[in-house]
């Protein structure tokens, strides 16, 4: 069984998922241009929206945790939890929309011979432009309040972090794109299941619970905390990186690859079928 | 007076099983570039998906030993051991009833459906129009939707750039070109989805059945631009339930039921049998 279409070089395995990727570098960039046009057309405030939402939840947790639970500093904890919000909107979104990320895009692939893997990076890709901006959001806020963090070489980790958030999450778009059409329960699973890793990730927790003895285990089992860490050390507390995290970030971002190359492997264009 | 399609009729349209090498095989040997489709005994099984594996209540039903009265289909068979040649000029006509496999062999050329069993060899570049309202982003305008689809066919920007008014000029839909494609009446989708698939000269143009969702006048610019793009050295092939439109368009027909090769040649020798078919003069073998 085989398909040959001599316009097109057949190339093996990964090495045409690469080619394919430059190839179709074009269609990359215009469907990362549609998505955020067509995200905001039609909105008053457009990207805006990308600084507005977060902001306007940590505003929300902040009155409610300084009222409530009587917490140190509004301000300080409004930036935390932007910050915090900032990377969980772009993983949790990145699952959640990546689930119907090949379902979206069965005009394209019902119409032509197109690899799915520009489906796959599509959603990732433009998530990190609406981050980048949600990014300024955070430098604005943070002037604002003047908590700006130290000028230093630990800035340059925050432009390397995006590149790492970005490795660790398209491997994750990639799974959950063949998922979702394979498992039409998958959407109702996975919906609970980002409930609690948001409430087992320090987003709008102090990081110290997690020195608890009781919960030490989840800073290797929550792929969001060493996220969250490499992004508030240089960001927010003028860090550079800690050993663990670099290490916990790289075996997830390892096994990650490993799973979604042998789910793409395994699954072929058969996929193709389901949507 | 009924007639019959024996099964030495369904032998000889199956060029693939007489062992010898094939006109495009020869032509593919000459020269790789020339523009040519082959199957081998293709098959194809259209896996029927979640939809096999039934309800939780009949799962659930399953594990206390409950027995379902039909059995689960987990696929259909869409196409079954089809063997032909297509070559250079040709404007092929694929004919059969709902669910004959018309669709799933397009999509099968297109390289959007992998097969089960057998070869496929395409040659040249390929342009499809295959759904209607398909591969659009529908709160993009029809200008930036000629990009998406455009560089979806494999083309760069620039070739794009080059023939963006020409595209625009052939849909013909005024304004629209630059409202969101949610505002386009089907035929104006119809209209773009064409003159971008056939302005940049495809080697093989794959149309299903949406041709002719176009007004008359549309349908009379679209024949022409057909003819052109088969004088350009190409191949058409295209899947309808339209009979005057392949007696108009087509020289050669493929006359498919239940994923099987019926007939196969020339349009003046297999319509009318198909013709004869549907008033129900024909049977086929399998259902007499």
């Amino acid at each position: 069984m085989s398909y040959t279409n001599y316009s097109t070089r057949s190339l093996p395995f990964p090495v045409r998922y690469v080619v394919d990727l430059v190839r179709y570098r074009h269609l990359a960039w215009n469907l990362v241009g549609s998505d955020l046009r067509s995200r905001f057309r039609r909105s008053h405030l457009g990207i805006l929206w990308a600084v507005l939402q977060p902001l306007g939840f940590s505003l929300i947790i902040a009155v409610v945790w300084s009222q409530v639970f009587k917490a140190a500093s509004f301000m300080t904890f409004t930036v935390y939890v932007y910050s915090g919000m900032l990377v969980w909107d772009y993983f949790s979104q990145c699952i959640s929309i990546g689930l119907d990320s090949l379902m979206s895009s069965r005009g394209y692939l019902k119409q032509a011979r197109i690899p799915f893997l520009i489906f796959q990076v599509r959603v990732p890709l433009s998530g990190l432009v609406v981050m980048a901006c949600g990014l300024i959001g955070l430098v604005v806020l943070m002037a604002v309040v003047g908590q700006l963090p130290p000028l230093g070489p630990h800035l340059l980790l925050v432009p390397l972090f995006m590149g790492m958030l970005l490795l660790l999450v398209v491997p994750l778009s990639i799974i959950f794109s063949i998922i979702g059409p394979s498992f039409r329960d998958a959407r109702y699973i996975i919906a609970l299941a980002l409930q609690a890793v948001f409430f087992l990730s320090p987003v709008m927790l102090d990081r110290a619970v997690l020195h608890n003895p009781s919960l030490s285990m989840l800073q290797y089992l929550n792929p969001v905390i060493p996220l969250l860490d490499l992004f508030r050390d240089p960001m927010l507390h003028g860090l550079f990186w800690s050993r663990q995290d670099v290490i916990v970030w790289a075996c997830w971002t390892g096994g990650l690859w490993a799973i979604a190359m042998w789910t793409m492997v395994r699954t072929g264009r058969k996929i193709i079928f389901a949507l | 007076m009924a007639g019959q399609l024996r099964a030495e009729d369904l032998r000889i349209v199956s060029s693939g099983e007489t062992g010898e090498p094939s006109e495009s095989r020869e032509i593919l040997r000459r020269d790789p570039q020339s523009c040519a489709i082959e199957l081998e005994n293709v098959t194809l099984r259209y896996p029927i998906g979640p939809f096999a594996s039934g309800s939780l209540k009949s799962s659930l039903m399953r594990v206390f030993g409950h027995r379902e009265d039909t059995p689960v289909v987990e696929y259909v068979d869409a196409l079954r051991n089809l063997s032909l040649t297509v070559n250079l000029g040709e404007r092929v006509g694929i004919l059969g009833r709902n669910g004959s496999g018309k669709s799933t062999l397009l999509r099968m050329l297109a390289g959007i459906y992998p097969v089960n069993q057998g070869k496929v060899r395409v040659v040249g570049q390929i342009g499809t129009l295959l759904e209607l309202g398909l591969g659009f982003e529908t709160e993009s305008t029809g200008r930036e939707n000629i990009y998406y689809r455009g560089i979806a066919m494999g083309h760069s920007p620039a070739r794009l750039r080059e023939v963006e008014q020409e595209i625009v000029d052939f849909a013909d839909i005024g304004e629209f070109i630059d409202l969101p494609m949610r505002t386009y009446s089907a035929g104006m989708g119809v209209r773009l989805g064409f003159a971008i698939s056939t302005q940049l000269s495809p080697d093989v143009l794959l149309i299903d059945e949406i041709f002719g969702a176009g007004d008359a006048t549309f349908q009379e610019r679209a024949l022409k631009r057909i003819m052109e793009v088969v004088h350009h050295a190409g191949i058409v092939m295209l899947a309808t339930h339209d009979l005057s439109l392949v007696e108009r368009l087509c020289t050669r027909v493929i006359w498919l039921d239940g994923g099987q090769l019926i007939r196969d040649g020339a349009t003046a020798a297999v319509m009318p049998q198909f013709k004869a078919f549907l008033r129900g003069e024909l049977t086929l073998e399998s259902e007499a």
